[in-house]
């Protein structure tokens, strides 16, 4: 490893749950700097290899977007896929959202996303198994909910 | 000369809180001391204590065990005053600034020596304070690691739910810890009732699994419905409980427990199981952040603790400025502990915050004057047998928490490893 290795080096105890796949290191890189201190809880898997930088942990998560239909799986640049077939069907793909805010046109208005508001959408997307075996109590008054000040009307779209 | 120790602390009937003085031990402070640091303890002090030592002299040796369970304070000026919660000093106190914003900022939590006021001071968890002094005698971040043995760890619980009293309660949240201590003690056949807590205003519902680990088992339960968890102690237990430390599901606890009448059973808890070893994200970070350095880990675990919500970690603009010296003194403290220990990294990222996490979560249940609470997994025997094993048994990438399925598989429901639950979740009423 070069040195900017990781501090962990044995990664054998991380279990594969939620993996983010991206087409190129040189794009996990950028992810790794630019939004994952803002929501940790992902592997961050490049196609190509170089990341994570532990081919152990690289080659459980390459396995797991292969052959596991429980994992979470997020794309970004979908020219990952052309070297694994993801074996589950909990998946969001980003790249439209990121191609919206690219468009010049302003007719087409994107999201503005920023790297706090991708990482609010990935930890969302990881959220939903805790909702779907859970639910989520807003119906019955759940305090947050009922009494933020900001809510607006599109928080009725919940009731 | 006396030594006053193991459970040591009650409150007399009138209402005034006292020192309930539990044993006696004829010994030399230095005595005490060699005892403490050899961690063979005096054989009266095993378990979970706390022992003052004081002598006409005016020499003193106070001493709290591993996660201060029983906690300790005391004067700056002079060790007579010893209290068991800060609310009993009796002295003109100012407040300490830097401990308050700490404690804002680190959800509830203080690290160091430091209280509330500056002119008290806590015995932090695994210290002993000799003539003012304050020295480590046991930190589990120092501890050598040994082999793992299922069979001596399955041991040690059995043993600890073995000797606890009858008649007994468990708290059931639906959770790992709790569901473990639920099969060992149907393993025993031992006599509990079992309790859990629900409010309507709880985000989600974790009853649906409390009813499945009992159904599993064979077993009925109580549920009882609280609606926040927070103010709804004694007015006396209140200002004690809560001018120091913030509201948590402790009070929910307690209060289903005296509506159901239990107030003459020994309550018993999950707390501080496997759940204070660190989570999985932070094990994710430190195994993918390119060219990470101790202290930017230890920045982002005090982070992820005071923001809780993960999406803002490492968000440094977030932290109010008078926060800014707090969330530096955490990180110090944590740099501080990273770098004096040998262990290999992976056991030091488990368990970083351990201690101090372990000695929040307990504060609350020591302050109670009516309830007696037992917590199996603050036992030293359970620590001592756990907490020295490599990590890499403890958190398998099977699943979280898996040293519950390793050692206690036959006794045991794997059922709440199929929820992504984390914690009682009973609204705190200071929140909202």
């Amino acid at each position: 490893m070069d040195s900017l290795s990781p501090l962990l080096a044995s990664t054998d105890i991380i279990p594969v749950k939620n993996v983010l796949l991206l087409a190129s290191d040189a794009a996990a890189r950028l992810y790794l700097d630019k939004v994952y201190d803002y929501y940790a809880d992902i592997i961050v898997c490049s196609a190509e290899g170089g990341f994570p930088q532990q081919q152990e942990l690289w080659q459980r998560a390459m396995h797991s977007v292969a052959e596991d239909a429980s994992i979470n799986l997020i794309i970004c640049g979908c020219d990952a896929l052309q070297k694994v077939k993801p074996a589950t069907a909990k998946i969001l793909i980003l790249d439209d959202l990121i191609m919206s805010d690219a468009s010049p046109s302003a007719r087409k208005p994107g999201m503005g996303l920023d790297a706090r508001k991708v990482a609010l959408l990935i930890k969302s997307f990881l959220d939903q198994d805790k909702k779907l075996k859970m639910g989520l109590n807003f119906r019955d008054g759940y305090a947050g909910f009922r009494e933020w000040s900001a809510r607006g009307w599109m928080t009725d779209l919940l009731l | 000369m006396m030594v006053i120790g193991a459970e040591s602390y009650r409150y007399s009937d009138n209402g005034h809180s006292r020192l309930w003085i539990k044993g006696w031990i004829n010994m030399t402070d230095q005595q005490l001391q060699a005892a403490l640091e050899s961690r063979g303890f005096p054989t009266e002090l095993r378990g979970n204590f706390s022992v003052i030592w004081m002598d006409h002299a005016g020499n003193s040796c106070l001493a709290v065990d591993h996660y201060a369970t029983l906690p300790l304070f005391y004067t700056d000026s002079h060790v007579g005053q010893v209290f068991h919660c800060v609310k009993q000093a009796s002295a003109q106190l100012t407040a300490d600034q830097d401990c308050v914003n700490q404690m804002a900022f680190f959800g509830g939590m203080t690290v160091g020596p430091s209280t509330i006021y500056q002119e008290i001071k806590r015995v932090e968890p695994g210290h002993y304070v000799h003539n003012g002094i304050s020295t480590s005698y046991l930190d589990i971040l120092q501890l050598p690691l040994i082999a793992y043995d299922a069979e001596l760890v399955r041991q040690s619980l059995i043993e600890i739910c073995g000797e606890l009293p009858a008649p007994a309660a468990l708290m059931l949240s639906g959770g790992k810890d709790s569901a473990t201590l639920c099969g060992v003690l149907e393993h025993l056949d031992k006599p509990c009732r079992y309790v859990t807590v629900r409010s309507p205003l709880q985000q989600f519902a974790e009853q649906q699994i409390v009813d499945r680990i009992c159904a599993h088992h064979g077993i009925e339960y109580s549920s009882v419905e609280v609606t926040h968890s927070g103010a709804i102690l004694s007015q006396e237990l209140n200002e004690r409980f809560l001018e120091f430390w913030p509201d948590n599901p402790f009070t929910a606890k307690r209060e289903a427990m005296l509506r159901l009448g239990l107030g003459d059973h020994a309550l018993i808890t999950g707390e501080v199981g496997c759940g204070t070893y660190a989570v999985r994200s932070l094990l994710l970070y430190a195994a993918q952040k390119p060219g990470l350095t101790a202290r930017q880990l230890c920045e982002y675990m005090v982070l992820d603790m005071a923001f809780y919500n993960k999406r803002h970690a490492r968000d440094t603009d977030l932290i109010p400025k008078h926060h800014q010296k707090a969330f530096a003194d955490l990180v110090d403290h944590y740099e501080r502990k990273w770098l004096a220990s040998s262990l290999p990294d992976l056991q030091k990222i488990v368990h970083l915050n351990t201690q101090d996490t372990s000695a929040f979560r307990m504060y609350a249940y020591s302050q109670d004057t009516d309830l007696t609470w037992h917590h199996p997994y603050a036992d030293w025997r359970w620590v001592s047998n756990t907490i020295p094993i490599h990590a890499s048994h403890k958190l398998t990438h099977r699943a979280e928490k898996w040293l519950y399925v390793d050692c206690f598989g036959d006794c045991i429901t794997t059922i709440p490893w199929e929820y992504p639950k984390n914690g009682l979740a009973i609204p705190a009423l200071s929140k909202y």
